[in-house]
């Protein structure tokens, strides 16, 4: 039979060996190691019972050969309330260890903790959001790839795994930046011709000043020459405009066709993750397509992206994390190492 | 050829809506428009996302305009690159259906290259290749796509016959198939050089709608199995493991074959 214990030097702080207890605090993580597996020697499935109480993710195999027969999980809690760690035999009900019971105590203020390396879905790297000091919420979020590369299309940008650590959340904003063209108006910004014949915009969903979009000084055209003049593309300001005013205005017509940017490939709203004090350039967003999508229809279950860095989310989640105020300028967020997987 | 500029469609939104509430929908607009956002289509952070959102575009544009060449090739070509109706992507292949889309364009479109090539490619005969290839010698992918099925057969030679020219004149996609027909062949070094040639192509337009991705996936797949066969383990590695990232399953596969810690022979 496997069996549940401490193993090398994990911290025996609340461990009850005897009654196979580990107790701890809302917020707070323990270790705990399973030695052996199946009868023949298949990999046990190890999850709680509970996941909006405690969370389990297995840490990776310790290398030191005297640990060989072990496996290393983390435990997470996550609410007040108890439950059991149970390892089962592949695909059955069966247990195939004494299970261990976990204590969650005590209370947090609301505090995020995302692991971005959960599960592979395909080639998508897929990673939960948990609420610390909630009800047990958690929201799905996919973040930069599990390895970082470079894209020659993307303009210099390069994508690289989200970093761990420990973070706060920045004010919710219409996030805006020419490094991406598409995101140098905000989303949602109204659109109108001027009488030039300029696509202008007006930021801040209809309540700031218009702004040129297009024309050899608009701030659409600019973003993009620049995009354009990175990739190595022989143009010019003038052909750039022409460019842009083919998409934006019928040609026949002479309207707009569409009169609210829904472009920026932040989606609607962004919160940037701040490092002591200071903004870092990932972002907690969502995408155009997913909010095309949500904009359909409500119901809809976004398809997840990897990003280049940023920790992409569902448009309903994030609604959802808005009105319990999770989502907050504050709010603690820490991200978690890509090698902690699970739970199953 | 552009169907008559001024070719309107009235289009009522349902049964009983009287006829000041019909559209009057002008064809030759849609499909201006729809070149022009295609035109401007790179460059976003979510380009899967893009491409979806196009592709939803190029479906509404049909509803109204069922005979816009370009939008049904782009239906076509986002079906074979695995786009599903809900924008959600594959990553092992074309969309179901993909083939009977692309056939049923054809019907549509005889004489266009775009669609017979989407066609010939998703159906993989000799005979459908050169049948694109047939309607405009001059459009490469058709070539690139008669070299694909000729290297399927097992005719290498004439398949790097079929792709002649200098590398720095071809697309990454053509430089792709290169490189992958050289592989088959046993001339890693050739596929080496090519596959490196593809990647540094990447900031070039390429002849087709194309996921960027795809092309660095590709490209980073190739120099890794390259690498393998010329007993380079680590640089195989190292260009396996971005493969992996970017959804190479044949990286993976390869990945888990090299033995770590290999020593990389000079």
């Amino acid at each position: 039979m496997a069996h549940f214990d401490k193993f090398a030097n994990l911290n025996l702080l609340g461990w009850n060996k005897a009654t196979s207890t580990q107790t701890i605090k809302v917020g707070q993580n323990a270790h705990i190691g399973l030695w052996g597996g199946g009868p023949a020697g298949e990999a046990l499935e190890v999850f709680g019972d509970d996941d909006r109480i405690c969370v389990t993710h297995e840490e990776p195999k310790p290398r030191q050969p005297a640990y060989k027969d072990w496996r290393h999980f983390l435990l997470t809690g996550l609410k007040p309330g108890t439950i059991n760690v149970k390892a089962f035999l592949p695909g059955t009900s069966v247990e195939y260890a004494k299970a261990i019971k976990v204590v969650v105590t005590g209370s947090s203020k609301i505090k995020l903790v995302y692991f971005p390396g959960e599960r592979d879905d395909g080639s998508t790297v897929i990673g939960t959001i948990y609420v610390i000091g909630g009800k047990g919420e958690a929201i799905r979020a996919a973040a930069g790839p599990r390895v970082g590369y470079k894209n020659p299309a993307d303009g210099g940008h390069t994508a690289e795994p989200t970093p761990a650590g420990h973070y706060t959340l920045g004010q919710r904003k219409h996030v805006v930046t020419s490094g991406w063209w598409q995101s140098s108006i905000p989303w949602g910004a109204k659109l109108r011709l001027n009488a030039k014949g300029d696509v202008e915009f007006q930021d801040d969903e209809g309540r700031g000043n218009w702004v040129q979009a297009t024309g050899v000084d608009g701030v659409l055209t600019k973003a993009l020459y620049r995009y354009k003049t990175h990739m190595k593309e022989k143009t010019n300001l003038r052909k750039v405009d022409a460019e842009l005013r083919a998409a934006l205005i019928n040609p026949i017509t002479k309207v707009l066709a569409v009169t609210t940017w829904e472009r920026n490939d932040f989606g609607r709203w962004g919160w940037q993750l701040m490092r002591n004090g200071h903004g870092t350039v990932y972002f907690v967003h969502t995408t155009p397509l997913n909010e095309a999508a949500f904009k359909a229809d409500k119901n809809t279950v976004a398809d997840l992206t990897n990003s280049h860095g940023c920790i992409h989310i569902d448009p309903a989640d994030r609604d959802d994390f808005i009105k319990k105020g999770y989502f907050a300028a504050g709010t603690e967020f820490e991200v978690r190492p890509y090698s902690e997987s699970g739970p199953p | 050829m552009r169907v008559a500029n001024w070719l309107a469609v009235l289009l009522t939104v349902a049964i009983g809506v009287d006829s000041a509430s019909a559209q009057v929908v002008n064809c030759a607009g849609v499909a201006d428009a729809f070149a022009a956002r295609l035109a401007l289509s790179t460059g976003a952070m979510d380009e899967d996302g893009a491409f979806a959102l196009l592709r939803s575009a190029a479906e509404e544009d049909l509803r109204s305009c069922p005979d816009l060449e370009r939008q049904r090739y782009y239906l076509a070509r986002m079906a074979e690159l695995g786009y599903f109706a809900t924008g959600a992507r594959r990553a092992d292949g074309p969309a179901p259906g993909a083939q009977a889309l692309a056939e049923e364009s054809q019907r549509k479109h005889p004489l266009s290259v775009r669609i017979a090539t989407v066609a010939a490619r998703l159906d993989g005969s000799i005979d459908a290749a050169r049948r694109a290839m047939a309607l405009d010698p001059g459009y490469a992918p058709a070539r690139t796509a008669l070299a694909v099925a000729l290297a399927a057969k097992g005719d290498t030679p004439a398949a790097l016959a079929t792709l002649a020219g200098a590398d720095s004149s071809q697309s990454a996609a053509a430089l792709i198939v290169r490189a992958r027909i050289r592989l088959m062949a046993g001339d890693a070094n050739g596929a080496l050089a090519a596959a490196l040639a593809a990647r540094n192509a990447g900031q070039r337009k390429e002849p087709e709608p194309t996921p960027s991705r795809d092309i660095l996936r590709d490209a980073e797949e190739l120099l890794g199995l390259s690498s393998r066969a010329l007993g380079k383990p680590l640089e195989a590695r190292k260009h396996l493991e971005r493969a992996t990232v970017l959804g190479s399953a044949k990286a993976r596969e390869a990945l888990a074959e090299i033995a770590p810690g290999r020593r990389q022979s000079k």
